[in-house]
């Protein structure tokens, strides 16, 4: 049976808008994938049918497609400077001037990182997933996503000390 | 997971704007019948596979000589003004005698 694209997108889109949004920082560029995501599962609806996991699929298609896309505008020569003009909220915000500082901050460092480590970091951090399915979303060995990760949150912290030690 | 990755795990992430839902699922749908004919090197098969049988049947059971030969043409003549004129006539004496007095 076909999946219902309405319910997929109500139970996913949350997640892929998050992690592509923050692969990319870029909107216009994480709508395109979003997009891209799921007209292939309207073109071939029976690939997501024998998945076990729909969520981790999803994310996985998106990181293809959004590393796909960030490959072509380096190409371009555009991404770069994209990247280092906008600034682009990732976070939800807040009423709170010191949590508001605080992910504007967060947001910042999280640029400094390189897009493979991002992705680890986001993957862990706000989709919760372990090392193995980090390995498997993003085709990589479970060694490489566990310290990509450390040498992320190592960075974010270096980045971030001042105002974490500060807000605690 | 130490305090800090903590910290960052709990900072909430922005939600897709919603405006985005019925963008996202209209353009899935739009391209939807065009993804589902074009590549389908199986439907563009049958296709031309009907267009043949119903070509070779027309062959088949078409009269020797029928592919020659032209229907005739039918001319159809446009009235003379003369005869508007004369049938314009007749309406309007037949008109006349028949008006109730």
């Amino acid at each position: 049976m076909p999946p219902d694209l309405r319910l997929l997108y109500d139970a996913h889109a949350g997640a892929l808008f998050g992690f592509v949004l923050n692969l990319t920082r870029n909107e216009a560029d994480t709508r395109d994938v979003l997009q891209e995501v799921f007209l292939k599962i309207a073109r071939h609806p029976q690939q997501l049918v024998a998945v076990r996991d729909a969520r981790a699929w999803l994310l996985r298609l998106a990181h293809h497609l959004a590393i796909d896309r960030l490959r072509r505008c380096r190409a371009g020569e555009r991404a770069l400077e994209r990247i280092a003009v906008e600034p682009l909220e990732i976070f939800a915000t807040s009423s709170d001037p010191d949590e508001a500082a605080f992910r504007s901050a967060l947001a910042k460092a999280l640029r400094e990182l390189p897009a493979e480590q991002r992705a680890v970091v986001h993957l862990k951090l706000w989709e919760d997933l372990t090392f193995v399915e980090i390995a498997e979303t993003l085709d990589i060995p479970p060694n490489t996503a566990a310290s990509r990760y450390r040498y992320g949150i190592d960075k974010l912290q270096a980045l971030l000390r001042p105002l974490y030690e500060e807000l605690r | 997971m130490n305090d800090f990755e903590d910290r960052l795990r709990r900072t909430p992430l922005r939600m897709a704007p919603s405006e985005w839902r019925d963008q996202v699922l209209a353009s899935s749908a739009h391209r939807d019948w065009r993804a589902e004919v074009w590549p389908s090197l199986s439907a563009w098969a049958a296709l031309a596979a009907v267009w043949l049988l119903l070509f070779g049947i027309e062959r088949l059971t078409a009269p020797p000589g029928a592919a020659q030969e032209r229907p005739p043409s039918v001319a159809i003549e446009a009235p003379s003004s003369d005869s508007l004129l004369a049938y314009h006539a007749a309406l309007t004496s037949t008109d006349t005698h028949h008006r109730p007095h």
